[in-house]
């Protein structure tokens, strides 16, 4: 995939969205469905390699980056994190307290929203790909349950699901994973 | 800087796509010192974690045809799909107030709907709904 190409489509993601992975359906779109750069399983270890390392959850867009086009595209993946960032400049420098008027608010209130929807809808053929055995629902449910109710860090949750899938390996339950 | 710049800057950084917290250094940095400040800030929020995600992809693509990693990875990523799922929640239930869920709830199922079951793209959807938050703003 032509490099400039994978910048503007990861672009189109991070700029039209608010937070970290709410970006994830819209390059879900262009790279898994419509140019086949990049798999629903890689999306999902984009996820992992960035809940499992320090900084924002939108980093994953650099993963993202190297397994649609190797250390070019995650160079790419970088710039399509950062350019976003600097749009706050104009809005300091210009803007201020105006962002504050109720129409504005409610305008990037409904496209939150609407990317939290679209964020679940995303989530289906992540679950389909990643969850393809009782051991990985399982583990999929168990950790569902711990991110609402307790504050354990994402990082711990992923070494111990890992652990459990290993140790279930381990013991010959590979076909349950 | 002062309190106000400092919170400005949060707020601002709330409110701009992409990762917030790169708008909100980037936006610091701009306070500060304007276009260097703007450019130093963005580059040592974002090149270290860069740096250590790479190495973490590189060994992950690495890890591809190893069996014992491969089945830790499987774990991992059915916690990542719950991580994904979670999301949803973290992302809109700042928006979940009293008096304000219906509208949050109609918007949401609506995304979802138009993108899950009648395929329209994520872009288009954002669009809709931004068009929607401008006509019908939220109740005061």
């Amino acid at each position: 995939m032509n490099i400039v190409l994978l910048y503007l489509e990861l672009l189109k993601g991070t700029v039209t969205t608010f937070a970290g992975l709410a970006s994830l359906p819209v390059i879900q779109e262009a790279l898994v469905n419509h140019y086949h750069v990049l798999t629903n399983e890689q999306l999902n270890e984009a996820v992992v390699i960035t809940r499992s390392s320090p900084g924002p959850v939108g980093l994953y867009i650099v993963s993202v980056g190297y397994f649609a086009a190797g250390l070019p595209g995650a160079v790419v993946g970088w710039l399509a994190m950062i350019t976003p960032a600097l749009l706050i400049i104009p809005l300091v420098h210009f803007v201020g307290r105006r962002m504050e008027h109720p129409r504005v608010r409610a305008v990037l209130q409904a496209v939150v929203v609407a990317s939290a929807g679209l964020l679940l809808a995303a989530a289906i053929p992540l679950g389909r790909d990643g969850l393809t055995g009782p051991v990985t629902w399982a583990i999929a449910a168990v950790c569902f349950v711990l991110l609402l109710t307790t504050k354990i860090d994402t990082l711990w949750m992923m070494l111990g699901a890992a652990l459990v899938s290993l140790t279930a390996s381990s013991i010959g339950l590979v076909a349950y994973l | 800087m002062s309190e106000e710049q400092f919170a400005l800057s949060f707020a601002l950084g709330r409110l701009t796509p992409g990762t917030n917290l790169l708008a909100f250094c980037t936006g610091i940095g701009w306070i500060l010192r304007r276009w260097t400040g703007a450019f130093a800030s963005l580059l040592s929020s974002s090149v270290p974690c860069t740096v250590f995600v790479v190495f973490i992809t590189v060994l992950f693509a690495r890890w591809q045809e190893n069996a014992l990693a491969q089945a830790a990875i499987k774990g991992a990523i059915a916690a990542a799909v719950a991580v994904t799922v979670k999301t949803v929640w973290t992302i809109a239930h700042p928006h979940f107030k009293s008096g304000n869920r219906g509208r949050v709830i109609l918007i949401g199922a609506a995304a979802f709907a138009l993108h899950a079951l009648a395929g329209i793209s994520p872009i288009d959807v954002l669009l809709l709904a931004a068009a929607i938050g401008f006509f019908l703003p939220e109740p005061s």
